[in-house]
């Protein structure tokens, strides 16, 4: 703005505000005095009064018709059409963020389909429906819905799913529908699955909410609307924009803060949702803002036990945990969860001895969920006097015992839930081969299809690696008995200790909740995860050819948290990262029964992150081993990761650190600065993660000159109930140029 | 590390406040959406038959996002002057993708309230509104704002006020100068003739 014309419009103001109140006839005198010779200006300021008169509510006219035509919508060319690509429009089903979703009917599958619509013309809003397309399409898994095509019609693009009838969770709460335990726990493990599957790929959902929920007629699961989701380690312009914004009380407290967000903070959302499928209430009320903000950053929810009577204390541990404020004290993965709930739910199916019935064959389709056991089966107080009765008998090995019974109970369970054909057989077989090395559905599931100790993997291990492999795989044990089972599978795992006395928890409860054993402490047996390494890859492990090569990597990112250097035969790391190489795609086996959590921590850690670039979204923590879990079964184990605050604890004290170099760039500068560290330190003492937690750093190099220092810290390692762990801790660094 | 990637509401909207026009960016998505959805339920005839104005649907779209909490007021108010942004855009790339669509005959139906006020039918669209803003904007920036923050946003006088950090009375007699402006550049239909100074471009920073 020229200063010449400022000021013209600056008197044109005065001029204008000393008039408008005066009437007509003296508006005219007025201003033929007060801008003599300035016919312009006087012009101007005889209009501005007129339209002032004449003005009205224009303004407000203007915007209504805006609002008027935007509320009437568009007749949407794709609807008059009748069509979009090869689907025939049948009518409205609802409305996306970015458009409208249709039920369309593809007359060639002969089957009812979803396509929602992108109706914006505005460019960034387009390539996020695009990229959020690709991202819900790359998810292949029972618990979440299905994308089938994606495609642009007339320029306008569209996302065709699959169409899911029945109820949003959030209905059946908010009509406080009256569903057993049994159907309670199991939704929330098919949600669990659902996510742990797509965490393994990669994708957060961000917004794990009931209304994201469809419970369908069968009693099966999906997650829907990845629209906020986004790849754990995709930094682009378009994905950028995704704002968080769960709806307000599902927030982890790290979301409300707005710091990183990873998979943990899905698992925090997660425990909002187990809470609120157990009592109908959600954790953390209030009626403002402010007040779920304040209660969800700093209060403890209800307890889970006070109100579920139906739940036993494991369930209100689980909900305790993934609600923990602190990230790092939450589990790391949908495994650990689903190794908890799992066995609560087998338990609940199945009653004591969890006798599995007869296994659907692997190529016929059955009822995704709910196809068996019922309201009518023991309840989870017997489970819970079981639990109660076994621990009576103390030690380690009852422990162990029970874990495989319970393992046992969810494998016989899970194999009643094979996703019917029409859902899996969607992975193209090359995809689901190559995917099968990333793809760990979930863990557990898997281990129980595995075939047992000396049994040759069923053929659908070997066939053409698509998700019908991954089928044949899991109804292959169905000749095997529950004891069959046992042995072959987690059994394998957690049975072995008794073989091996020394080191009972070590392959056995420590494998069954997914705690990566230690190296060189035992083999592992021979029927299981070391085959795959020595046997050449066989068509029947067409996922193996990948896993083994994510192996290094698999072991490189577990390397650091583990005892000491790693042997070079790495047998542990060999047999985590073959574990994904038997849970082909569309198997669901939950938890970290045995290696599973590991090999789904490992593949995260290796596999999809390599696929996927590095990991900005993604804390360290991330990668590190299981925390344990205060009040579990599971005894302490050296070399565990141990939570803040667990009782017992002595954290780990600083013996020695070097003194940083101060950057040069900063010393030219004179600039100081304060650097904040989070260590982890190993059982050795020794810090095998560093990360900048607190720094006032402008980018001069003060974090490296930490992180470097940080690293050559000593420490005596943090102890529990007298055994060395892993435990995170801050180390300040100061930066002065003239200390003291 | 160390990145504070602000990624929700409040944080974006305290980004807002503080400068950071990105973050107001970043909300276009999330309120476009809300929009979208908000009309569309209107449309299926799903709400109770009022017509909705701009405002409501701002107020409709703040409630959805901040999932029926109440925000802090100041928190609130800095929600609305975003949306009012927003509002303003979608309502205007809304309206002229309709007319690039050129529809022949195709009239879009307004059939949400049938007593309606003929006023409405008539004068100036919002595209027109959305061309004289703008060249107010380079005149005048802080006019352009109170009109869009009172008009679009729906803020009260004292709002408006907090938000710009001004007084109540200064909004009011802007406000009734920017209409006064704004409508003078609309009738004379060529933008800085022979209304007041400042036509679109003529004084773009």
């Amino acid at each position: 703005m020229e200063g010449a014309e400022l000021d013209r419009w600056r008197r044109a103001q005065e001029l204008f505000e000393a008039a408008a109140d005066l009437r007509p006839s003296e508006q005219a005198a007025y201003l033929a005095a007060a801008c003599p010779g300035d016919h312009g200006l006087r012009r101007e300021v005889e209009a501005l009064l007129r339209s002032d008169a004449e003005a009205g509510s224009f303004i407000e006219h203007a915007i209504r018709r805006g609002s008027d035509q935007l509320l009437a919508g568009e007749p949407d060319p794709l609807e008059a059409l009748g069509r979009i690509g090869k689907y025939e429009i049948l009518g409205r089903i609802g409305e996306g963020g970015f458009g409208v979703v249709y039920k369309g009917r593809d007359a060639v599958l002969q089957r009812y389909v979803a396509v929602k619509t992108c109706s914006s013309s505005d460019d960034r809003l387009r390539r996020r429906f695009f990229r959020e397309g690709q991202i819900a399409a790359s998810l292949q898994h029972p618990n979440i819905t299905t994308v089938h095509d994606l495609g642009v019609e007339r320029g306008i693009p569209y996302l065709v799913q699959e169409f899911l009838a029945g109820e949003d969770l959030n209905r059946k709460i908010a009509r406080r529908e009256e569903l057993s335990a049994l159907r309670r726990l199991d939704l929330l493990v098919q949600v669990a699955r659902g996510l742990e599957y797509a965490h393994l790929q990669g994708v957060l959902h961000r917004d794990v909410k009931p209304a994201n929920i469809r419970v369908l007629p069968s009693g099966a699961v999906k997650i829907m609307d990845f629209g906020i989701a986004k790849l754990l380690h995709e930094v682009s312009d378009v994905t950028t924009q995704g704002v968080t914004l769960g709806t307000v009380g599902y927030l982890a407290p790290e979301q409300l803060r707005g710091e990183e967000v990873d998979r943990r903070t899905d698992i925090f959302s997660f425990g909002v949702l187990v809470h609120e499928v157990l009592t109908y209430e959600r954790p953390f009320k209030g009626s403002t803002f402010s007040e779920v903000s304040y209660r969800l950053l700093n209060e403890e929810p209800a307890a889970l036990a006070e109100i579920g009577p139906a739940h036993g204390e494991a369930i209100a541990e689980l909900a305790r945990r993934c609600l923990a404020k602190d990230p790092r004290q939450r589990y790391e993965t949908f495994a650990e969860i689903l190794a908890v709930l799992e066995p609560e739910l087998a338990a609940l199916r199945s009653g004591p001895l969890a006798v599995p019935s007869p296994a659907v064959p692997a190529a016929q389709p059955a009822t995704p969920a709910m196809a068996g056991g019922g309201p009518g089966s023991p309840s989870a107080v017997t489970a819970r006097r079981r639990v109660s009765a076994t621990r009576a008998m103390g030690g380690a090995a009852a422990a162990i015992v029970l874990a495989a019974i319970l393992v046992a109970g969810g494998r016989a369970w899970v194999r009643r839930q094979v996703p019917s054909g029409a859902e899996t057989a969607a992975v193209p077989a090359g995809s689901a081969a190559a995917a099968g090395s990333v793809t760990v559905p979930a863990g557990s599931a898997a281990a129980g299809e595995r075939p047992g100790v000396g049994q040759q993997p069923a053929a659908g291990t070997g066939s053409a690696g698509s998700a019908g492999t991954g089928m044949a795989v899991r109804g292959d044990p169905a000749g095997h008995g529950p004891m069959g089972t046992a042995n072959g599978a987690a059994g394998d795992d957690a049975l072995h200790p008794h073989r091996t006395a020394p080191a009972p928890n070590r392959r056995g409860a420590a494998a069954a909740l997914g705690v990566p054993p230690a190296p060189g402490s035992e083999r592992m047996p021979a029927g299981r995860a070391a085959k795959p390494r020595s046997e050449p890859v066989t068509p029947g492990r067409p996922a193996s050819a990948g896993t083994a090569g994510a192996a290094p990597e698999g072991s490189g990112e577990a390397g650091p948290r583990r005892d000491g250097p790693l042997p070079a035969p790495d047998p542990e790391g060999a047999g985590r990262a073959s574990r994904p190489a038997a849970d082909l795609p569309g198997s669901a086996p939950p938890a970290g029964l045995g290696a599973g959590s590991a090999a789904a921590t490992g593949s995260v850690g290796g596999e999809s992150r390599r696929a996927l670039g590095p990991a900005p979204g993604t804390r360290p923590a991330d990668a590190e081993g299981s925390v344990v879990e205060p009040g579990r079964v599971r005894p302490m184990v050296r070399g565990d990761l141990i939570p803040p605050g667990a009782p017992g604890t002595s954290p780990p004290r600083l013996l020695s650190r070097p003194e940083p170099q101060y950057p040069d760039r900063a010393r030219r500068r004179q600039a100081e600065s304060e650097v904040l560290m989070l260590v982890l330190v190993d059982e050795n003492g020794q810090v095998v993660r560093a990360i900048v937690k607190q720094t006032d750093d402008p980018g001069l190099g003060f974090n490296e000159a930490a992180r470097l220092a940080a690293m050559r810290a000593r420490f005596s390692p943090a102890t529990r109930d007298g055994l060395a762990g892993k435990m995170w801790t801050e180390l300040p660094f100061s930066f002065r140029l003239h200390p003291g | 590390m160390g990145r504070s990637a602000a990624r929700d509401v409040t944080q974006l909207l305290r980004r807002w406040q503080q400068g950071d026009q990105a973050a107001a960016e970043e909300l276009l998505p999330l309120i476009y959406g809300e929009l979208r959805k908000i009309a569309r339920r209107h449309l299926r005839g799903e709400r109770d038959g009022h017509t909705l104005e701009a405002t409501a649907l701002v107020h409709e779209v703040y409630l959805r996002l901040s999932g029926g909490a109440e925000l802090h007021w100041n928190d609130r108010v800095h929600f609305y002057a975003v949306a009012a942004q927003m509002m303003r855009r979608v309502l205007v790339d809304h309206a002229r993708s309709r007319d690039a669509l050129k529809r022949g005959g195709s009239v879009v139906k307004i059939s949400l309230d049938e007593a309606r006020d003929p006023a409405v039918e008539s004068g100036p669209d919002v595209v027109a509104l959305d061309d004289a803003l703008r060249s107010l904007e380079a005149l005048d920036p802080r006019k352009s704002r109170i009109v869009e923050l009172r008009f679009f946003g729906g803020l009260t006088l004292e709002e408006t006020a907090a938000v710009l950090g001004i007084s109540v009375p200064t909004v009011v007699k802007e406000t009734r100068l920017a209409r006064a402006w704004l409508h003078s550049q609309i009738v004379a239909g060529i933008p800085g003739q022979p209304g007041v100074q400042g036509h679109p471009g003529a004084a773009e920073p």
